[in-house]
């Protein structure tokens, strides 16, 4: 293999360094009307009446649409959203109504002075608030506030703690967090002569989005064309459609023009998805020697005003309880509650970082209880290949040993663990947290596929055309790799078209770690077909045994002998002969299954797992955590581009410390404190450490080239890690996240290792 | 992206000039310096004036001079090269040090001194987009008649965010400024008011055209000290000023010590004078923190724990004179 695993620059690099590449906030048509929305400015309240005779004498203005003027179709995962509110709004971001106009300053104008008048009903900010009997009702009909609610449960938790020599018990609660995509959420909505929709738009899972947009708009799905343009980040917030979509097509509809809407900062910070808040309930038992004996969870989620596909996180949640580690009895309860808080979506690693927070700060406290090492602890727990967990997750392939010996290692965890170092008013100390979740997408609709078509040119150049997203995470460069590999041509012959959904083949979409697994194998099935066909036609054309012929260089070999040039044996297939077009395509079902109604079966062909090893300082007289070195093992199957990895490692990784560091959306009264970059506080150059990375390859067999999903994976097991690194630096065990100096240095003093500065 | 409101932009050349166009549009005009404070503002429509004057082509405002007993320093002087002036280095250690503390590479570069010193107060209920506002009801910096920090509160508590403010104040800075009837000297320390909604004694037709810093003593050292969020971009969330000179036998012939960030007025911490004539032992400073951390009560003005921000006074009082520097000989 000559690319499989080199570092290979994205091919959508340098478009991005250069500014060259036009993004949808670029993107300008001619006739294009610019469309704003008028917000609620009330968390929760009855809407008496919207007038809208003052926005439609602004000049450049087309069209001012309320409730009243569109069929409101409800959409969203609970179906109880719609794109206008028309008689009631349930959070601060609430769409009352919408403006297109021919700038976009004409339309905002218009948008404010909008009139409307509200009755303010009592609102709810609290999931224990909302669970309260008699709390105001979020949604009529939805009695007690609760949409969803997710039992699980594997052998006998009451055993399980018969069973245990130490049982610790937590609380864990985690903050509002938000994606701070780069490029702000937009979309443009443009009808044809004919009635046929084009949205370019940014979403993660463009065909499901046809089906949802057309019963939404009232279309039907074959009359809508999906363009992705690139795209500034998405991280999970494009995987629902938001309201916003849908009115664009409103005001296309309504103004015979093309709308495009684009986010302000302020709007995004607001007004798209967050990371589900949580409260987090566990018990963790094991025996003397440190065996586990159960995990038994309740959680509480708050979903906010509406319920989207973050409403579903529960269900990954689940694995991390059921699965990480040997437990042979799990049970997992938990509660998703309306408020009038903005509402949550889903993010780079869904519950998953929520999830492994409380399970790998309670191995810690076991640890301690046992009097064992807590790398010794997790060595005694982990997984092998081969396993079957409770919940039915067949582990094919699995390196969690390695990983976490390898994160021990990079660490310098015995001689560090041994004694953390203590200078002056700083603190040392180490502390590390594993991972697991899917590695090759999750089975949660029929199927979980990819379609892929491969095509060759008469001057040989090659193009894949995958039904797969490339959201950033660059599925596009690997895609290429895998096929250039096959196909024995430099990456620069292969080109990959992935962005438009009348040319594309089908694909559920870029979620659940699944894209260079699933998309991945579906582009080599299609690949190594046109390599058989080049073989054969060679075979044929030059009588010469196949099975000695193989593709290089651009070349079709024997040997060290050259058969002929790919171009060349390609122009003979089409211009001569039969006249053959040289063109295959596949379609790649992951071998998992839909679990069943008590959450048991294998969700997905294959696993991802990972530990990591912080070590952190920590300031006794201010609380100010400070990180100093990451050490990260992935078990990714096999290295595709070890460049590209590295990015994905240190994003995540990144992200993970801002999650356990310094990134909170404060939300008070169900208003954003702080939506703007000044305030929300992502990581800037100086916190972010050095991060020391290792990849394990445990080479899975249904993988292509035996990789699996790493996407999500670097974010998840961050913060459990800084918590156990503080707890060992300090003796104090932090459950809230972020850790704000002010949250360290008040526990600090509570837990009496410090005196307050002026007692 | 949040845009500008429309305004007319003026590029004076003399300081008269500039003073004229203030008074002129007066009412509806600001002083644009390095512009990084007025324009995010402008675009929360904090301000959307019709008239903006710009500094920029006003000769003589970015000096950097010691001369007659004084380090004299011009209003358009970037806070990137504050950060850097070898005098400054040498001068006025702690002017230095909060000078590179202040945001990042970029807004060092265009932010200048001036405009630090004349910021405007910060609050997490002010400093945010007209919408925001409208939907909490507005507050009494701006447009409404309620505080949202102080229930019922008559007086805006929004906070000082200047870094440069505290180290002069504790350096006996005094600043000059031009209007219409002519110009005028005023301390430093009697710029400031506790008034969130206008801190600055600077009326709306009136430049600051100069800071004047007395030459350090023998034996002068100063240091400065800031808590942020992070260690680029945040404005301060505490930030501690001191200065000392010290006499031939290690005694504090004087002690001066700033806290800002906290209220909306930088404050100069009172009653130290039982310090005079003794040492700075660390049980003095200990002392001092404790003094300042009793004159301080700071608010929920920004997303961060009053009650925490208030137990750091001590630390930073510390740590400030830990990292004094003495000034050198120019």
């Amino acid at each position: 293999m000559t690319l499989i695993g080199a570092r290979i620059p994205k091919l959508d690099g340098p478009g991005k360094a250069t500014g060259e590449t036009r993004y949808l906030s670029d993107l300008e048509v001619p006739g294009m009307l610019h469309g704003v929305i008028r917000r609620s400015d009330r968390v929760h309240a009855r809407i008496v009446s919207v007038d809208v005779s003052k926005a439609l004498e602004v000049s450049g203005v087309h069209a001012v649409l309320t409730a009243r003027d569109i069929v409101n179709v409800p959409f969203g995962h609970g179906k109880d959203n719609t794109p206008l509110k028309g008689d009631r709004v349930r959070c601060i971001r609430d769409e009352i109504a919408a403006v297109a106009a021919e700038t976009e300053s004409a339309a905002a104008e218009a948008c404010r002075a909008i009139r409307v008048e509200y009755e303010d009903l009592p609102p709810v900010f609290t999931v224990e608030d909302a669970l309260k009997p008699g709390a105001p009702e979020i949604h009529a009909g939805r009695a007690g506030n609760l949409p969803f609610t997710y039992d699980y449960a594997h052998g006998d938790v009451a055993q399980g703690e018969a069973d245990s020599a130490h049982v610790v018990e937590g609380e864990f609660v985690l903050q509002f967090m938000t994606h701070c995509c780069m490029g702000t959420s937009a979309i443009l909505a443009a009808f044809d002569s004919e009635g046929r929709l084009t949205l370019t738009s940014l979403t993660q899972v463009p065909f499901l989005y046809r089906r949802d947009m057309a019963a939404i708009v009232g279309m039907s799905p074959e009359d809508i064309r999906v363009i992705q343009p690139p795209i500034g980040g998405a991280f999970g917030s494009k995987l629902d459609i938001y309201p916003f979509e849908p009115i664009a097509v409103h005001l296309a509809r309504a103004t015979r023009r093309p709308v495009r809407i684009v986010f302000s900062r302020h709007e995004e910070f607001v007004s798209s998805p967050t990371r589900q808040p949580m409260r987090v309930r566990l018990r963790s038992g094991c025996d003397g020697k440190g065996r586990l004996t159960f995990r038994d969870a309740q959680l509480w989620l708050d979903n906010g005003g509406y319920t989207s596909w973050g409403a579903t996180t529960p269900f990954v949640m689940m694995q991390t309880f059921s699965s990480l580690y040997r437990v042979p009895h799990a049970r997992f309860h938990t509660k998703v509650a309306y408020t009038n808080n903005p509402y949550s979506g889903s993010f780079r690693g869904y519950g998953n970082l929520q999830a492994t927070f409380a399970v790998e700060s309670q191995l810690d406290l076991l640890a301690e209880k046992v009097g064992v090492d807590p790398l010794e602890l997790r060595l005694m727990n982990s997984q092998e290949t081969g396993e079957k967990t409770g919940q039915g997750l067949e582990f094919v392939s699995c390196g969690l040993r390695d990983c976490l010996e390898s994160a021990a290692e990079m660490s310098g965890w015995r001689a560090k663990r041994a004694s953390p170092a203590l200078k002056g008013n700083v603190r040392r100390g180490v502390g590390m947290a594993s991972m697991l979740h899917v590695g090759g997408g999750a089975k949660i609709y029929r199927s979980d596929g990819c379609g892929s078509v491969v095509s060759i040119d008469d001057f040989g150049k090659v193009t894949l055309v995958t039904g797969s997203t490339d959201i950033g995470q660059g599925s596009e460069t690997v895609l290429a790799q895998m096929v250039a590999e096959v196909l024995g041509v430099a990456m620069d012959r292969v080109k990959v078209i992935n962005s438009d959904t009348d040319v594309k083949p089908w694909d559920v979409g870029v979620h659940a770690s699944r894209t260079s697994y699933v998309a991945g194998n579906s582009a080599l099935l299609a690949a190594n077909e046109a390599k058989a066909k080049l073989l054969t036609a060679a075979a044929d054309l030059y009588e010469l045994p196949k099975g000695e012929l193989s593709l290089s260089g651009g070349f079709i070999m024997r040997g060290a002998e050259k058969v002929d040039a790919l171009d060349k044996l390609v122009r003979t297939l089409h211009f001569t002969g039969k006249g053959e077009l040289l063109v295959t395509h596949s379609y790649f079902e992951p071998a998992s299954v839909k679990q069943d109604a008590g959450f048991f079966g294998n969700v997905s062909p294959t696993y991802a797992f990972g530990t990591h090893a912080v070590e952190v300082e920590v300031e006794l007289d201010t609380g100010q955590v400070r990180v100093l070195a990451v050490s990260a093992a992935h078990d990714v199957g096999k290295v595709l581009n070890a460049m590209s990895l590295e990015g994905q490692i240190e994003g995540g990784v990144v992200m993970g410390l801002g999650y356990s560091l310094t990134e909170e959306l404060k939300i008070r009264e169900g208003k954003v404190l702080n939506p703007s970059f000044r305030d929300y506080h992502l990581l800037t150059a100086p916190e972010v450490p050095p991060i020391h990375f290792k990849a394990i390859e445990t080479e899975d067999p249904s993988g292509p080239f035996g990789a699996k999903g790493v996407g999500e994976a670097p974010a998840i097991c961050v913060a459990a890690a800084v918590a156990n690194a503080v707890h060992h630096a300090t003796g104090v065990r932090f459950t809230e996240l972020p850790l704000t100096p002010e949250r360290v240095l008040n526990g600090l003093i509570a837990a009496g290792v410090v005196r307050d500065p002026l007692a | 992206m949040l845009t500008l409101p429309p305004f007319t932009y003026h590029a004076p050349a003399t300081v008269s000039e500039a003073v004229a166009l203030l008074a002129e549009h007066r009412g509806d005009v600001k002083l644009l310096a390095g512009g990084t404070d007025l324009l995010p503002n402008m675009k929360h429509r904090l301000f959307t004036p019709a008239h903006l004057v710009g500094l920029r082509s006003v000769r003589g405002l970015a000096e950097i001079a010691e001369k007659d007993g004084a380090v004299r320093l011009g209003p358009m002087v970037s806070i990137a090269r504050l950060a850097r002036d070898p005098l400054v280095e040498q001068r006025l250690p702690s002017l230095q040090a909060a000078a590179q503390a202040i945001a990042g590479p970029q807004l060092r570069q265009m932010g200048t001194l001036g405009g630090n010193l004349c910021l405007d107060t910060r609050c997490v209920f002010y400093n945010q987009t007209a919408f925001w506002r409208l939907a909490l009801g507005y507050c009494l910096k701006k447009d409404g008649t309620v505080c949202h920090v102080v229930k019922a509160g008559k007086r805006c508590v929004a906070a000082a965010s200047n870094d440069t403010a505290p180290a002069l104040l504790t350096l006996g800075a005094r600043i000059r400024v031009a209007g219409p009837l002519g110009t005028r000297d005023v301390a430093l320390a009697d710029f400031y008011f506790a008034d969130g909604v206008r801190n600055l004694g600077l009326q709306e037709d009136e430049v600051l055209t100069g800071i004047e810093v007395p030459s350090p003593e023998a034996g002068q050292r100063s240091g400065f000290q800031k808590l942020r969020v992070r260690e680029a971009v945040d404005y301060p969330s505490l930030s501690v000023a001191v200065s000392s000179a010290l006499d031939a036998g290690g005694n504090a012939r004087w002690v001066r010590v700033a806290v800002s960030a906290l209220g909306a007025r930088p404050h100069l911490v009172g009653s130290l004078e039982s310090l005079t004539g003794s040492k700075l032992t660390s049980a003095a400073v200990a002392e001092i923190g404790r003094i300042a951390h009793r004159q301080c009560h700071p608010l929920t003005n920004i997303n961060i724990d009053p009650a925490w921000r208030r137990d750091l006074i001590p630390v930073l009082v510390k740590r400030a004179f830990e990292t004094c520097r003495l000034a050198r000989a120019s």
